[in-house]
């Protein structure tokens, strides 16, 4: 036993290690991410890791590994669950041989996500066992037991932490386990391995009965909590908000209390046994009201005679995160405080392209070429999704990975006057990009490609992804080329050059948009994360302050201060594209 | 304790929260940490929560609740109020960074913002890392210099020694020796 210090994500990986997988695969997607990462930093021999296109394929190639016997993890974020979906209802189906855990980490917030959907309402869809852990530490306990249920019932088990917990850290005890890799055999079996409609009917059988088998099991699980008080009042609540009802009950025994670590199967004899002790219930959950429905249903089912407010009466609010005060106003124990108040116009600060970003000079450029053209800029999910902010403004649309490319062919299909635009980054471009370029020629659209390649996944902390030459494991890989695949698919026309040289590049897309058919420019030029900063850039007197750089561009390395237009240097990456646009050429590069 | 380290993305933030908890971890103490990570790190603002022996508790500290602010940025140091109290002591690191906007031409100075918290009457002390970045030619050496200015003046209990082990223990090796001079300079000024 040892005393440890970490990130939740680590906690997951950690317990994934110990509990013997030969097997990791995922994709990048906060707040998910470092699982991956710790796996590949802290991995015994044999023990193989991946960074796969998407997360569909991250899950068949766990999937196969799973068949043969080995212990398995697969990670991304909750929108790439939908990715992944397609493999995943299946798979609950046909099941697996080695223990697989599947971490799917959600977003209450949203924080940086898309959407606020609920796995634990997924994770029900599919009907397979959700484990949904309150802290790091018991994020570590669920990720072993998750492969010990798995090998168990022979299907994959979802673990759903929030953000709070992926990216909290705590001191904990770490036992050892140390469970050693089984790698594995693949044993043929086609009634097993073929998904088959008749097979599939008596597996829905199996997984109907699996429900109450588990709901019964769980009832009795140390994950969940039934604590009676003898009162009339009961509190139900999970996750990170469990956090909360704890830190502000403060040991009180106030309140009966109910915390769910297993949402599905819900552990019902549990919940009627909390529901049968108290006159009314308050339900602190994130996200979907899961736990709501469940005990609505089981109330309705025994006929228990109990109030349950939350989300569906409108009692919380229905969407965003849960506060540690607002939980604690609400259970009125603990002296609460709203602190001090903020009272001067405090400017926001959202985030925003880096200094020197080779995506604003991509971004500017395009802007520059399209002025007073009925340009429509169909942007996708990555850093580049902040090339939407003033003053760029240059992302008219974004809907999920991949979607730049399909919309501008399906908007131009009806707005034939359009000129559409598709801005995909490299590791988007492999993720979800390609089938949807292939549609393009096939189908004979009008759209203009930019992909923004600097050589990197730099939303989610740099990852490497298929157009790299070495893998997540740090191997030379065979890295492929975004331009042949273009070609090789039938674009009529591929440029590839640097967004920093501003006038080439506008002219080249002023020409390529120009023409008819599929057509890609691919501006390359790495992430500021990958190259060594430049000699720093500087205004010198014969400024005018006509702020062109400032409103132009939005980099944050320029501001007005002290009645002067100024680089700050410690930001400033010596990318050199405001000196372009001043017109007295006022900013000069630093000698190093 | 409660802590907050609050700065602007890509200042670096995270690593400051790290060498707080690992002094704590060497000093045996229980800690709880939040980290904002994603889309905030760039360029927006980010937080810090550190909770030091406080027993069963969220990692995210309530409102008004901060013992200590750590800040990296005096607009970021404002925006704590609401996880302040009367007591809140802060540790400021003189810089303003001014958040983009397109009517940029209005001025934004760092002693205008330092002034609006310091009359409301709090223990605030406030540094320059400005000269151990250059003459150590590293802006990220900040960090560090921060933690060790809020050991020099007190605001956290722990040891120069035990800063100099954390560093050692999270801090990539060949970083070590030009971190632990930063702390040297801050405590021998
Ligand atoms: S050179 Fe200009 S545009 Fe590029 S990072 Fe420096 S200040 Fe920003
Ligand atoms: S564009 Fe040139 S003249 Fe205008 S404010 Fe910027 S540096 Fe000064």
């Amino acid at each position: 036993m040892e005393k440890r210090f970490l990130l939740g994500n680590e906690a997951i990986a950690l317990a994934a290690i110990h509990s013997g997988i030969a097997l990791a695969s995922g994709y990048p997607g906060t707040p998910s991410t470092e699982i991956m990462e710790a796996i590949a930093n802290n991995k015994p021999n044999g023990l193989y890791v991946e960074w796969s296109t998407n997360e569909k394929a991250a899950l068949e190639i766990a999937a196969g590994a799973s068949y043969c016997g080995a212990r398995t993890i697969v990670t991304m974020k909750q929108v790439g669950l939908n990715v992944a979906s397609d493999p995943l209802m299946s798979l609950a189906y046909v099941g697996v041989e080695g223990g697989m855990c599947i971490v799917v980490a959600d977003d209450p917030g949203p924080i940086s996500s898309q959407t606020e959907q609920d796995t634990r309402t997924f994770g029900a869809y599919s009907k397979l066992p959700v484990l949904d852990p309150s802290s790091p530490e018991e994020a570590y306990h669920m990720t072993i037991f998750a492969f010990e249920l798995s090998e168990k019932i022979k299907r994959p088990v979802i673990l759903r932490p929030t953000t709070r917990v992926c990216h909290a850290y705590k001191s904990f005890d770490v036992f050892d386990y140390n469970n050693t890799i089984k790698k594995g055999t693949f044993v043929k079996d086609t009634a097993r391995w073929v998904i088959f409609p008749k097979a599939s009917y008596l597996n829905h059988i199996a997984l109907e009965e699996l429900r109450f088998s588990l709901s019964d099991e769980f009832s009795k699980s140390s994950f969940n909590k039934h604590i009676n008080n003898n009162q009339k009042i009961g509190i139900a609540t999970n996750g990170i908000s469990y956090a909360y009802v704890n830190e502000a009950l403060n040991g009180s025994n106030a309140y009966n209390l109910l915390k769910i670590g297993t949402p599905y199967p819900f552990p019902e004899k549990l919940a009627i046994e909390f529901l049968s002790n108290v006159s009314e219930v308050f339900i602190f959950e994130e996200l979907d009201p899961y736990i709501e429905r469940e005990l609505l249903i089981i109330a309705g089912k025994y006929n228990l005679n109990v109030k349950i407010h939350g989300k569906l009466d409108k009692t919380n609010s229905l969407a965003g995160e849960n506060t540690p005060e607002n939980i604690a106003k609400f259970l009125n124990i603990a002296e609460t405080s709203n602190g001090l108040s903020i009272d001067i116009p405090l400017p926001v600060r959202p985030p925003s392209l880096c200094s020197g970003c080779p995506h604003r000079a991509s971004f500017y450029a395009v802007k520059q070429a399209m002025k007073g053209k009925n340009a429509i800029f169909n942007g996708d999910i990555g850093c580049y999704t902040l090339g939407n902010a003033m003053p760029l403004n240059m992302v008219d649309t974004c809907l999920c990975m991949g979607a730049d490319i399909t919309l501008a062919q399906g908007i131009n299909k009806v707005d034939e006057s359009a000129i559409c635009f598709s801005f995909i980054g490299d590791s988007t471009f492999f993720a979800s990009g390609l089938t949807g370029i292939v549609n393009a020629v096939y189908n004979k659209a009008n759209i203009t490609i930019i992909v923004l390649d600097n050589s990197t996944t730099a939303m989610t902390g740099n990852q490497p992804h298929p157009g790299i030459p070495f893998t997540l494991s740090g191997d030379v890989a065979k890295a492929i080329s975004i331009p042949k695949v273009l070609e090789a698919v039938g674009l009529d026309e591929v440029i590839t050059l640097s967004p920093f040289e501003q006038d080439k590049a506008i002219e080249a897309v002023k020409e390529i948009s120009a023409k008819q058919g599929v057509k890609a420019i691919i501006f390359k030029a790495p992430c500021v994360f990958l190259s060594k900063a430049k000699a720093p850039y500087y205004i010198n007197e014969k400024c005018i302050k006509c702020n062109k750089c400032i409103r132009e561009i939005g980099c944050p390395a320029i501001a007005f201060k002290n009645d002067k237009v100024v680089i700050d240097e410690d930001m400033c990456n010596g990318c050199g594209l405001c000196k372009g646009l001043c017109p007295v050429k006022a900013i000069n590069q630093r000698e190093v | 304790m409660n802590i907050l380290c609050v700065g602007v993305g890509g200042q670096g933030t995270v690593l400051a929260s790290k060498l707080i908890a690992q002094m704590a971890m060497l000093n045996g103490d229980d800690i709880d940490t939040a980290e904002t990570i994603g889309m905030a790190q760039k360029g927006g603002s980010v937080v810090s929560h550190i909770r030091i022996n406080k027993g069963v508790c969220s990692p995210l500290m309530p409102k008004g609740k901060a013992d200590l602010v750590i800040a990296f940025e005096v607009i970021e140091a404002i925006r704590t109020l609401p996880y302040c109290n009367e007591n809140t002591k802060f540790l400021i690191n003189e810089k303003i960074i001014k958040p983009f906007s397109l009517d940029n031409t209005k001025d934004m100075l760092f002693k205008d913002y330092f002034n609006y918290l310091d009359n409301k009457g709090f223990k605030i002390i406030s540094v320059n890392t400005d000269k151990i970045a250059k003459e150590l030619n590293n802006s990220k050496i900040r960090n560090v210099a921060l933690v060790a200015y809020a050991i020099k003046y007190k605001l956290i209990n722990y040891s120069v020694d035990s800063l100099k082990n954390a560093v050692k223990n999270i801090v990539k090796p060949k970083f070590v020796d030009l971190n632990i001079k930063a702390i040297d300079m801050v405590i021998n000024n």
